[in-house]
């Protein structure tokens, strides 16, 4: 099969991410969203997903530098309630390819691309114009590397 | 907090959301792979790695998919109970170039639908957009409350 066309990828670097876990009640995710935006950190990436216990993951992703205060957050939601686990931070950075055009393929192969080269794949995230990976910081520029000899980029 | 001004707001009422845990070492790609050559497509994606290295999926498809896949599913090495699916979701996302920089964005669309008892069942974000899967009955609603919420240009809702 010929690879397929993208556009481009966009790589953003030097950034931690939160792996926590919330309790069912919406309005908890809401409050910590809130409670980061009040400090002025920029979340750069959140993916949610559903358990089967009623719990919600998430995600977060935020600068390096705003690292230390949004795990003060996170700890205080936790001493709060609003937050039942967090996972220690990892340093990470996102590749993010576009367009996809809803194609799962897209998806396919850059899970596959990933996994031959054993580059765990932290977390994934679509929109409608772009496939969203966030990898260990130390292997972006490996990963960027291997997806753009995968696709087609546009000259 | 201010308003923030999005580009457009885009919708879909007519979704449906399969979650699935993958044991490490599967191939979620040949998932993927026979979704493609049964040109069913992928509306939302939101997946994670657990520590213990299984990885959690979570995607929707257009409603009128929902067999499909399911029989794709259960073609390649899912059984029934391996995999949930909720048939009647919708998603709404809000779009802006400028989300990269802005703090906020994404604090003021959950606490818009959730405060008002719209149930958040799954987010992704990328570069610019932000997407939230929540119960189909509530897409209308939600969009009522996105208006109240973002400053959106006219005719982009």
């Amino acid at each position: 099969m010929e690879n397929p066309r993208i556009s481009g990828i966009l790589q953003r670097t030097d950034l931690k991410a939160f792996r926590i876990s919330s309790s069912a009640e919406n309005t908890n995710v809401g409050r910590l969203l809130k409670k980061i935006a009040e400090h002025h950190i920029n979340i750069e990436f959140v993916n949610q997903i559903p358990r089967i216990n009623g719990c919600a993951d998430l995600i977060l992703c935020v600068d390096k530098n705003d690292a230390e205060s949004t795990h003060v957050l996170l700890e205080e939601a936790k001493t709060a309630r609003s937050v039942e686990e967090i996972f220690p931070p990892a340093g990470v950075g996102i590749l993010s390819l576009f367009p996809h055009r809803e194609h799962a393929v897209i998806a396919g192969m850059i899970m596959q691309t990933l996994s031959d080269a054993r580059i765990p794949l932290f977390a994934m995230a679509s929109s409608l114009s772009a496939i969203s990976c966030v990898i260990n910081e130390e292997q972006v520029a490996g990963a960027l590397s291997l997806l753009s000899r995968k696709f087609c980029l546009s000259p | 907090m201010e308003r923030f001004k999005v580009f457009d707001v885009l919708h879909h009422e007519h979704l449906s959301l399969i979650s699935l845990t993958l044991a490490e070492g599967s191939h979620p790609q040949d998932l993927f792979n026979k979704m493609e050559a049964r040109d069913i497509k992928i509306k939302f994606l939101a997946s994670h790695q657990e520590i213990n290295g299984e990885a959690q999926l979570t995607f929707c498809v257009e409603r009128s998919s929902l067999k499909s896949t399911r029989k794709t599913l259960e073609e390649l090495f899912l059984q029934e109970d391996a995999f949930s699916a909720h048939p009647e979701v919708g998603m709404v996302a809000i779009h802006g170039p400028h989300f990269a920089e802005q703090y906020g964005i994404v604090a003021v669309m959950h606490n818009a639908l959730s405060s008002r008892g719209v149930q958040v069942l799954a987010i992704s974000t990328t570069v610019s957009t932000s997407s939230f899967i929540i119960p189909s009955p509530e897409v209308v609603r939600a969009l009522d409350l996105l208006r109240q919420a973002f400053e959106i240009p006219r005719g982009k809702i």
